[in-house]
């Protein structure tokens, strides 16, 4: 396991959100405590309808009506300073998304446009979030091939695409950024760090790949281009939701691979949003586990695996199906979020419900070093 | 054991239409020859990437879906068999050799016939909110199979619809509703509970869990088994959770772009796997185990199509073990004892 360093990356406190439906008030998230450190993996786990993806939206700050955060803070690392998103402005927002967070959906079919190609896509990252650094090489290059021919001065090409940097937003440029070949050199800086990417996610012929449009990929093609476009920018921290869930498991284990080897060499953070736990055993430094819209248990996946505390938690792990046992299930349903449960949420369905169980909802305990429960079973101990 | 079907080089190719005549120019080759046989009782698992022709074997088997070629004897007494096999490498045309494909045949019923068998075979899906009709109530979606078979009529429906839905752990209570009133689990019941009502003796389970969370899928498949055992069922459970197929299953067949690669008793094929694919298949599970973790995928690259499969065995582009004969010669499936099966160049020459 790589040194996981103590500093969040992300913390999110106290998140409560709601969504306001003709059937009623769904109280999706109830007040969901989290923390990505840097550089680690932190897998959230929780059947459907848990909250899980709702958390992940909630992070990216793109929840939209009818749901609504009630409370709550969600603060990112931003230039060793905490954040608080949610009280940002939309144009702040639009650079932290892409550049600072970005997410990887579960459909990457339904995620891509159908009507652009791979290249396109990626490029529109780039161009948004990027435009500066790139204009940037392209002049350095443009001069640099200047003083090998020997020449002084700039010419018309280096001064307009001096302008572009200077003055984005001038009356002029603008006009000039619709001269045809106008941005050549930009559109083809443009292109190598899209196939750059391409490379990178170990897709062969890159080249070709990048001129194709997405009904001509595969499933874990398409996957693999919706992980290039978040990781273009190099985030600091990558939300994947459920990527692999709609892929063969040969194809799992290849994405699953490339996604852990980019973040030890990129030194970012991955929220890994599944349902599968062994897929958590396989990549995770951390787990969290959710319950009907609040964490239920976080700990890290050794002490997770080994030692399990959370009823709901313990259950989960026995309902894995291994030869030679019975199933085991959890008796009833999860419960609807309209009405939920009084107290704690899982108390209907626990083996080991209590009275005070019905009436307050436990608060998250650390009950051995860095292993958290939220449950009155571990209320006596510290 | 007698054997419940008996496949013989089942065949089921999808034509592709092009030209302005929109005549057939290339085939989607989905099963291309598939011989084995599901004994009695048995859950007999199939496992593969998506795209291998799982789904389409299944349902060719149970003539959904009509065969190219090859045949599927149901039920066909041990002589018989015996019987086939021999004519079959004797005298392959032989007037024997029609007449009893004619009595055994599932490839070749049609008619009444076909119709009778059809209670006798059943299928349920993968996702049961596309399988059920949301415009029909839970009473009419399970009678639906007896009133299309004429099994029963007025009153006696429905004392057989409640009686099956308690089978399957529902109850009188659901029965005027509609499917989204369930869950999903509750769903797949029913869709269970449908199928079970023409009392069958061979249920094709196309990935009956893949929609379901986890805790649901273990009482998913315990309700399976029970019910194997109370009504003395066959199962072929299609999937590709490897785990649960490793739990359910007697035996596992592994299929590769339209042809089986390795059959054996499940605990030979997940402890022994000899078929180069086979094994980098169930080395890809994802172990729920944080202190097994695997360093490298141990297969690369993906499913070639099955429009223009590779030449001789088609795994060849990816397998590891690729030698010249791969290239050239399609390998059969041979026996390698502890009624092992295996298509594989590298096996035999072990």
């Amino acid at each position: 396991m790589t040194t996981v360093q103590e500093e969040a990356l992300l913390r999110i406190e106290d998140l409560v959100l709601r969504f306001y439906t003709y059937e009623g008030i769904v109280e999706a998230l109830d007040g969901v405590n989290l923390n990505v450190l840097e550089n680690e993996t932190l897998g959230l786990v929780g059947e459907t309808g848990c909250g899980k993806s709702v958390t992940s939206l909630a992070t990216m700050v793109v929840v939209v009506s009818p749901g609504k955060i009630e409370k709550g803070r969600i603060l990112l690392k931003n230039r060793d300073k905490m954040t608080n998103l949610l009280k940002q402005d939309d144009a702040f927002l639009r650079i932290i998304r892409g550049s600072y967070l970005s997410m990887v959906f579960q459909e990457p079919r339904a995620y891509l446009n159908p009507v652009y190609t791979v290249r396109d896509q990626i490029a529109e990252v780039l161009v948004v979030h990027k435009r500066k650094e790139l204009l940037q090489t392209v002049l350095e290059s443009l001069r640099t091939g200047r003083k090998e021919e020997g020449l002084k001065g700039s010419s018309f090409e280096m001064k307009t695409y001096e302008r572009m940097l200077e003055k984005p937003n001038s009356f002029v440029t603008k006009i000039l950024c619709k001269v045809p070949r106008s941005q050549r050199r930009l559109n083809e800086e443009v292109r190598k760090e899209v196939i750059r990417i391409l490379m990178e996610m170990e897709i062969p012929d890159p080249d070709r790949v990048a001129e194709m449009y997405p009904h001509e990929l595969s499933g874990g093609m398409a996957q693999r281009v919706v992980i290039a476009m978040a990781l273009v920018c190099n985030p600091t921290l990558l939300i994947a939701d459920e990527p692999t869930t709609n892929l063969d498991v040969t194809i799992q284990a290849q994405i699953l691979n490339l996604v852990k080897r980019l973040q030890e060499r990129s030194k970012s953070s991955v929220l890994y949003v599944t349902h599968d736990l062994g897929v958590v055993a396989q990549i995770c430094d951390r787990v969290a586990v959710m319950y009907a819209g609040s964490i239920v248990e976080t700990a890290n996946v050794f002490d997770l695996f080994k030692k399990p505390s959370h009823p709901y938690t313990k259950a989960l792990l026995e309902s894995i199906p291994r030869p030679g046992k019975e199933f085991k299930s959890i008796p009833g349903t999860v419960p609807g979020l309209i009405d939920p449960p009084k107290g704690c949420r899982f108390h209907d369905r626990c083996a080991y419900a209590m009275e005070i169980c019905r009436k307050m909802k436990p608060p998250l305990t650390e009950i051995e070093k860095k292993h958290f429960v939220a449950c009155h079973l571990y209320g006596g101990k510290k | 054991m007698s054997s419940l079907l008996y496949l013989r080089g089942l065949k089921k190719y999808y034509p592709i239409l092009g030209g302005i005549l929109k005549r057939t120019v290339a085939d989607v080759r989905a099963v291309d020859g598939v011989t084995f046989n599901i004994e009695k009782n048995e859950c007999f698992g199939l496992v593969g990437e998506s795209g291998c022709g799982k789904t389409t074997l299944g349902k060719t088997i149970i003539r959904l879906l009509n065969p190219n070629g090859g045949s599927a004897y149901f039920k066909p007494p041990p002589e018989v068999i015996e019987e086939i096999e021999k004519i079959e490498k004797s005298d392959p045309r032989s007037r024997r050799l029609r007449h009893l494909r004619e009595q055994y045949d599932l490839a070749v019923f049609h008619g009444a016939r076909l119709r009778f068998l059809r209670r006798k075979m059943q299928i349920v899906y993968q996702d049961p909110t596309t399988s059920l009709d949301p415009r029909m109530l839970v009473k009419d979606i399970v009678a639906e199979p007896l009133v299309a078979q004429g099994l029963s009529r007025g009153s006696e429906t429905k004392k057989k619809i409640v009686e099956i839905l308690e089978k399957v752990g529902l109850s009188e209570t659901h029965l005027y509703r509609y499917p989204h009133e369930f869950s999903g689990g509750q769903r797949q019941r029913i869709a269970v509970a449908r199928a079970l009502v023409t009392q069958p003796e061979f249920i094709v389970l196309d990935e009956p869990t893949s929609s379901v969370d986890v805790s649901v899928r273990a009482q998913l498949l315990n309700l399976f088994q029970d019910l194997q055992k109370e009504f003395n069922l066959t199962y072929m459970f299609v999937s590709h959770d490897l785990s649960v197929v490793e739990c359910i299953s007697h035996r596992v067949a592994v299929m590769y772009l339209g042809k089986i690669v390795e059959l054996a008793p499940t605990e030979e094929i997940f402890r022994n796997p000899l078929h180069p694919y086979a094994k980098a298949l169930f080395a890809s599970i994802p172990i729920p185990d944080p202190t097994k973790r695997k360093e490298q995928p141990p297969l690369l690259g993906e499913v070639p199509s099955p429009v223009n499969p590779p030449p001789g065995c088609r795994f060849n582009p990816r397998c590891p073990l690729t030698m010249d004969v791969c290239r050239k010669v399609e390998p059969k499936l041979i026996d390698v004892g502890h009624s092992h099966f295996v298509a594989c160049h590298a096996v035999k020459s072990l």
